[in-house]
């Protein structure tokens, strides 16, 4: 049995670890609050903004935007925006994520993916297994943001009207839950609006004109998609901390309840030893 | 009574305004253009400028920066990509933006990034300041 003065000294350490991950998890809490508004808040320009790209998209559908064409001939290649966090203590989230990952390097050749990296987690596992790597955003101080989603989708959009890559997909952590954060991917390029019924295509006068429109409407509605990953991402990073650290917090504390026990039994096992040496010197004694 | 028109204006980072009003007019791709009540169905581009609107009490104007804006049933929806209220406007920090954005114009060649973000910049100054002049004073 380890000796009394070792067991309190693991009790003051685990008690300093369990101090630590109280105070992560309350930041991820008011983190996570703070991430849901955002995505709250984006949500009522990008559903307009969809609905609006599907009703420009519909009236325009015989003379079909570079975005919203499928690829005929494939060029053999596409790109994948993976979304990870940068930082770890947050369970499984970035192993979920890169395992989603690899799956999809798996499906598509692991030589045809471009892979741009938003989030250290997922560039430190990638950078040496051999993936081909278009960018890297990583070391973000706040997060991902708007202007980085516009830089993004900008870019990647311009990739795909040239005919570099035959399909953009990102992947990210999809916020369902305090609970639950499912890794989802989901094509951004091409895009592929959702069908209006004939009798729900609106009629509108247009300004400037219903190509430059439309034009306009896609490239805002990819940035959206990126900006709402990000967002969604981040919900899910505080979400996942948040757990992760509640149940390291419960953890520290059933080890200290174990170490406590543990410690009494040592403290009780001294002092039974030393009333039987003085008892037994006694007796020897009294000879 | 008259139709009513209520006008709604969202970023992508969050809802801005919604109000009912008499009338809107807003910075289109191809000039202003205003709204009245029972207007046809109609969508336009915006540019980086100044929307104003008239309610029964007040006018009021807004610094718009790029987006669409769609006028259907009464309803005047305006996504920016950002917005801002004019009484939320802080004249000086705007005009310090704009003095940079100047200076970088002045040294950054033509046709650049860097340029082209500096002007932007230059653009959505100038459009905040002309909507804090427009406010009515007091």
């Amino acid at each position: 049995m380890a000796s009394l003065k070792a067991i309190r000294k693991r009790i003051a350490s685990v008690k300093n670890t369990q101090k630590i991950t109280k105070a992560m998890k309350m930041v991820s809490a008011a983190k996570l609050r703070r991430a849901q508004d955002a995505a709250t808040n984006a949500r009522a320009y990008a559903e307009k903004l969809s609905e609006l790209m599907r009703q420009v998209a519909a009236s325009m559908s015989d003379t079909p935007h570079p975005l919203l064409q499928r690829r005929e001939r494939a060029v053999g290649r596409v790109d994948l925006l993976l979304i990870t966090a940068d930082r770890g203590l947050c369970g499984a989230y970035n192993s979920n994520l890169i395992r989603r990952a690899e799956q999809l390097l798996a499906d598509h050749g692991r030589e045809r993916v471009h892979v741009t990296f938003v989030g250290r987690r997922g560039f430190d596992y990638f950078k040496k297994r051999g993936v081909v790597i278009a960018d890297k955003h990583i070391n973000l101080f706040g997060g991902p943001d708007l202007a980085l989603a516009r830089r993004l989708a900008d870019h990647l959009a311009n990739e795909y009207a040239e005919e570099k890559t035959d399909a953009v997909f990102v992947l990210y952590s999809h916020f369902r839950s305090a609970l639950s954060q499912v890794p989802t991917v989901e094509q951004l390029l091409p895009i592929v609006p959702a069908a209006v019924s004939p009798e729900g295509v609106r009629e509108y006068v247009v300004e400037p004109d219903a190509a430059t429109l439309l034009d306009r409407l896609l490239h805002q509605y990819v940035r959206v998609l990126v900006h709402r990953a990000f967002l969604e991402a981040q919900a899910s990073e505080h979400a996942a901390r948040m757990t992760a650290m509640d149940s390291a917090t419960s953890n520290a504390a059933d080890m200290i309840d174990r170490l406590t026990l543990e410690m009494n039994r040592a403290r009780q096992a001294a002092i039974t030893k030393e009333l039987m040496e003085i008892v037994s010197g006694a007796e020897a004694l009294k000879g | 009574m008259a139709a009513r028109l209520v006008l709604r204006i969202v970023t992508p980072k969050q809802p801005i305004l919604e109000t009912e009003v008499q009338e809107v007019t807003a910075p289109g791709t191809l000039g202003e253009f205003g709204v009245l009540p029972d207007h046809v169905t109609f969508l336009s581009s915006l540019e980086c400028g100044v929307l104003r609107y008239r309610t029964l009490q007040r006018e009021a104007a807004v610094a718009v920066r790029g987006g669409f804006a769609e006028v259907r049933a009464n309803v005047v929806t305006v996504l920016a990509d950002d917005a801002v209220l004019a009484e939320d406007i802080a004249p000086e920090a705007v005009r310090s933006d704009l003095t940079s954005a100047e200076s970088v114009l002045k040294r950054a060649a033509f046709g650049t990034p860097e340029y082209a973000e500096a002007e932007e910049r230059k653009r959505w100054a100038e459009a905040c300041l002309a909507a804090t002049r427009l406010r009515p004073a007091g």
